[in-house]
């Protein structure tokens, strides 16, 4: 599954602060030798391939990119670095690294080659797998420069969803009897809430669901949409039928860490006594992870209520 | 000599009701402690990291509930005037020291135990000759789940003559030690990289919030050994934890030719010479 897009012809939705620091950093590289290198973090769908992209154009003269779209098994995958402009730009780096023994030998040459070579790196990661890194490599002392992206407002969400259709294609129907909703006795200790036109109220509902993340707002948005009408009572959060046991759980943790991973790779980091295909197969019933081109990875709309249920069992943090 | 006058205490009047509802407040506060604490346990699976926290709660909530229910008897049904309630202490404390002293320190051990917190619910201690989870604190015992399965109850007054060792107190998480065994001529250094991938590879690892893990290795006659220092993330999982390390461990030492310790006879060769 790819990873949502947030682009527009003149330029990307949102991340104008994280966009001025990076290029500042270029900027100082550029004049003064200093490198900053920079790590680009940020949830599944999250936009960071977005992000790196615009910089690619901007700076399209200056810069080379390399993107990973699988675990990196061949240490030769790292040769092409050496022949890379001065700016380097590394698109999914958590694909250096297999959570098994004898899994980090690529990510290992990798931190030895950012701080000896003389060029800026400007990387992406999965924020899963970062945090994981900082606990076992200290990864964050290798890039200075972090940059957490922030999920979106829902004016940014409108601004990305509506950018597909001309004004006035989509037709947005109330379909929430907000009497109803005030006569709740919680609603006594409310505030006094603006009425809210059902437009607003499908970009506010999708920006709770989503977390701001634009990937996902783009997905919950494509299903909701009927014959280019949408209603607020469409928008649904996902919620976890029954809870994974620790197994599956760590299984959705790598899932989650990786983006997306095979079979075999998934074979490689679990005990070979574990029931992959029984637990995939019962993970994929539940609707928490698809497979696409036989490659695995998070339901979008599943993806938060997985979060939070694997923070409970500390898999994830 | 000064003469010895007798305090009067008047007879308490005890009647059947009267001893029905005090039946009926302990047979209701017992109740009340069992719901509480079948509730709260099953709650506490469901809230992840603070599990624990509402664990402990249930000791604390059964002292309330008992403590409560004892006021009721003795303040309003019993109605005992001052003279009464010390004539009662006075018989309190000659059954004490008679036949129910141990149930009177496991008592007052139990309070030491919620008041002074030794060791809380989901502990893993050692205390006298038992190891295992604290998985009750009761007005009487303490309840240990060892690691064969066993339920053991310890009494509270140990409290006040034996040591207890708490692995965890109070988290959830739990340092492990793991010890591996290879011989002095396997290449040690590779062998720590190799336990040190297995531990932070662990399905079962506890990594955030600093509680980093430690590989050490040390020199003995006859072999090496490596110790790694690891969190798991739940107590639960101890050995599952240590298995999990030992076995991935050993099988990547196997496939890199590093040895265990080979059997050494002392003396053995100097009989041929």
């Amino acid at each position: 599954m790819s990873e949502a897009t947030t682009e527009l012809s003149g330029g990307v939705i949102g991340f104008k602060d994280e966009i001025a620091i990076i290029q500042s950093a270029i900027s100082d590289f550029k004049k003064t030798g200093q490198k900053s290198n920079i790590a680009i973090l940020s949830d599944p769908f999250g936009g960071k391939t977005t992000l790196i992209d615009e910089i690619e154009k901007i700076n399209s003269e200056i810069v080379s990119k390399i993107s990973f779209s699988s675990i990196v098994k061949n240490k030769d995958s790292l040769k092409v670095l050496d022949q890379s402009n001065e700016i380097l730009m590394v698109d999914d780096c958590h694909f250096l690294y297999m959570r098994k023994i004898g899994g980090f030998a690529i990510i290992e040459d990798f931190l030895r080659m950012v701080p000896s070579y003389n060029k800026l790196f400007i990387t992406t990661w999965n924020s899963y797998s970062w945090r994981y890194l900082i606990e076992i490599f200290d990864i964050d002392q290798f890039f200075p420069i972090q940059i957490n992206l922030p999920g979106f407002t829902s004016t940014e969400t409108k601004e990305l969803l509506l950018s597909m259709y001309d004004m006035d294609q989509i037709k947005f129907v109330e379909d929430v009897d907000k009497k109803k909703i005030r006569s709740t006795p919680f609603s006594l200790f409310r505030k006094r809430q603006k009425a809210m036109t059902a437009e607003n109220e499908v970009f506010e509902k999708i920006k709770q669901v989503s977390h701001g993340n634009p990937g996902i707002a783009r997905i919950i948005w494509d299903k909701s949409l009927e014959s280019q009408t949408i209603k607020p009572s469409q928008i649904k959060a996902f919620s976890l039928r029954s809870k994974p046991e620790y197994n599956e759980a760590f299984i959705l943790s790598i899932i989650l860490s990786m983006k997306s991973i095979n079979k075999e790779e998934l074979m490689e980091i679990i005990e070979p006594e574990s029931p992959l295909d029984m637990i995939l197969y019962k993970l994929s019933k539940e609707g928490l992870i698809a497979v696409d081109e036989e490659r695995y990875s998070i339901m979008p709309e599943a993806l938060y209520s997985i979060i939070d249920f694997l923070k409970k069992f500390k898999l994830v943090w | 000599m000064a003469e010895f006058s007798p305090i009067d205490v008047p007879l308490l009047e005890i009647d059947l009701i009267t001893i029905l509802n005090a039946i009926l407040i302990l047979v209701i506060a017992y109740l009340s402690a069992r719901v509480i604490s079948y509730v709260l346990t099953r709650f506490s699976e469901r809230v992840g990291r603070y599990r624990l926290v509402v664990k402990n709660a249930i000791p604390i909530l059964k002292w309330i509930i008992y403590g409560i229910a004892l006021y009721n008897i003795f303040g309003s049904i019993l109605t005992l005037t001052s003279t009464q309630l010390i004539a009662m202490a006075t018989l309190l404390g000659a059954a004490i020291g008679f036949g129910i002293k141990d149930l009177f320190a496991d008592a007052i051990g139990g309070i030491v135990i919620i008041l002074e917190k030794p060791y809380q619910v989901g502990d893993k201690i050692k205390i006298g000759q038992y190891y295992g989870e604290v998985v009750d604190i009761g007005i009487r015992s303490t309840r240990l789940m060892t690691p064969d399965d066993t339920l053991v109850s310890v009494p509270n007054y140990l409290i006040f003559t034996q040591s207890v060792a708490s692995a965890t107190a109070g988290n959830p998480e739990m340092m492990v030690i793991i010890d591996l065994f290879i011989d002095p001529s396997s290449d040690a250094e590779f062998a720590m990289k190799i336990l040190r991938e297995a531990v932070m590879t662990s399905k079962y690892v506890y990594l955030p919030k600093k509680q980093r893990f430690a590989i050490f290795l040390d020199d003995f006659p006859f072999y090496r050994r490596l110790r790694a220092k690891a969190y798991v993330h739940d107590l639960r999982a101890e050995f599952e934890f240590k298995s999990d390390v030992t076995r991935r461990a050993w099988g990547e030492f196997s496939k890199n030719s590093i040895q265990a310790p080979k059997v050494t006879i002392l003396g053995e060769g100097l009989t041929k010479q």
